[in-house]
């Protein structure tokens, strides 16, 4: 890979990774570091890392990073304060059932939230959400599947709430 | 509500996920108004989708752009670089084109000023047979030269392995019209007109080198003959030049020159060389094969 190649998947991808850490970390500063270590990651393995599936290759590198850094916070907070903790900046903007949606996505399984992330913002294929997070086509449907349903279930519970 | 089966759930999330084709996406659709149930579910599961939010952007970019070493390193010098070229090409229009004023002081310091600095060597390439390396070496040994005999590197002919010829250099194309226009040029002195004439003996003298029989894959580069003559004989072009240069001695042209043609051999390196000896300069052209 080329430095131009590089720059390019630079200019290409580096929103839409930021965007699916930032939906799942909910960190500006940790997500920014997600998107800092994939790019260095992909540098450092430029010339064995084949410019076409280079893409699948950040968000795979993101996802462990954001794995890693899930499973560093379970251990040091209390989940509840996770859940509820305050909105980012970015999350200032959001209207309507927004915020509700998202709050969501934050109680549905990880593996989940992460296939409808990829699905919805970045518009992947089954096939490219399996190549990102080690699974088949199938696998990834169902996970989708099942956490619509999930989010279904949990804004129906709202709605009657409210 | 009532329970919905799985498989009608499927088929919604199918038909919201837009995997289904025009036809089924009716059907499906037809289904889900025909029951308010169904309505409501596949309303619900609409509400789940995501909308893409463009306006997150990722603000570090900048930051992730990898420079290359040109950008690094060579961008920034290129305006020096620039800066240089354009302070070389002034400089050099301006000795290739006195003014009468420019030339009469030019003429003046001529006495004073050395051709070359002693024991001062200058490497010259020539013309390069395959992947030999052809050197000229200028020594000079006495001083009391013209200082206007440029002692910078001249790149003459290079060679194309492809067409197995010789590329005449630009360098040399200019010296060679130069020369053949000094006779017609009105406003340079005696002494300057000789000046020019020794330094085309010893481009012509390294060219002569790289013209010999057993220089292997050497060709003759069109520009070294003068007059439009198209030289296809190594002998002729040597045969030629030598009578050129007797010829200039005889008519004063040249101060005293003596030429020494030399060879070396070696094993596998045959060494060829020629040397011009003028009254206050000793030049030799070796070719190194």
């Amino acid at each position: 890979m080329t430095i131009e190649e590089y720059n390019q998947i630079v200019y290409s991808q580096s929103d839409a990774l930021y965007r699916f850490a930032l939906k799942n970390i909910k960190v500006v500063e940790d997500a920014q570091e997600i998107v800092q270590s994939s790019f260095e990651k992909l540098w450092i393995n430029r010339n064995n890392v084949d410019p076409t599936k280079c893409k699948a290759y950040l968000f795979r590198i993101a996802y462990n990073c954001m794995i890693d850094i899930i499973r560093k916070q379970k251990r040091e907070v209390d989940m509840e304060l996770i859940s509820n903790r305050e909105p980012q900046s970015e999350q200032a903007d959001f209207k309507g059932l927004k915020p509700i949606l998202d709050n969501a996505l934050s109680q549905i399984s990880e593996m989940q939230r992460n296939v409808i992330l990829l699905r919805d913002y970045e518009g992947y294929s089954y096939l490219e959400i399996g190549e990102i997070m080690n699974l088949t086509e199938n696998q990834v449907k169902i996970n989708i599947f099942r956490g619509r349903q999930a989010l279904q279930k949990i804004l129906g519970k709202l709605e009657n709430y409210l | 509500m009532k329970e919905i089966s799985e498989e009608l759930q499927w088929e919604i999330f199918e038909l919201l996920e837009g995997n289904l084709s025009h036809e089924e996406s009716l059907i499906i659709l037809n289904k889900v108004k025909s029951n308010k149930d169904l309505e409501k579910y596949y309303s619900s599961l609409k509400q789940t989708y995501l909308e893409k939010e463009s306006a997150i952007v990722y603000p570090n970019k900048q930051n992730l752009i990898k420079k290359s070493i040109w950008n690094i390193y060579v961008s920034p010098l290129k305006y020096v670089a620039a800066a240089v070229v354009v302070l070389c090409v002034s400089y050099l229009l301006n000795n290739n084109q006195p003014t009468p004023v420019a030339l009469q002081s030019s003429v003046t310091k001529f006495d004073s000023k050395p051709l070359i600095d002693s024991n001062e060597a200058t490497k010259i390439e020539v013309a390069t047979p395959k992947k030999s390396t052809t050197l000229v070496s200028l020594v000079n040994n006495k001083q009391n030269s013209p200082s206007n005999i440029p002692l910078e590197k001249l790149s003459l002919n290079k060679f194309n392995k492809r067409k197995k010829q010789f590329n005449p250099s630009t360098k040399l194309i200019e010296e060679s019209e130069f020369y053949n226009n000094l006779t017609a040029n009105t406003y340079l002195s005696e002494e300057e007109k000789k000046q020019i004439m020794l330094k085309w003996l010893l481009i012509h003298s390294a060219n002569y080198c790289a013209c010999q029989d057993d220089c292997i894959d050497v060709q003759p580069a069109r520009n070294i003959a003068m007059n439009d003559v198209e030289i296809k004989n190594d002998q002729q072009l040597s045969k030629k030049w030598i009578s050129e240069v007797k010829q200039m001695i005889k008519s004063g042209t040249i101060p005293k020159i003596k030429l020494v043609s030399s060879r070396k051999k070696e094993k596998w390196l045959p060494t060829l060389g020629i040397q011009v000896n003028t009254e206050n300069a000793s030049m030799v052209a070796n070719l190194i094969k």
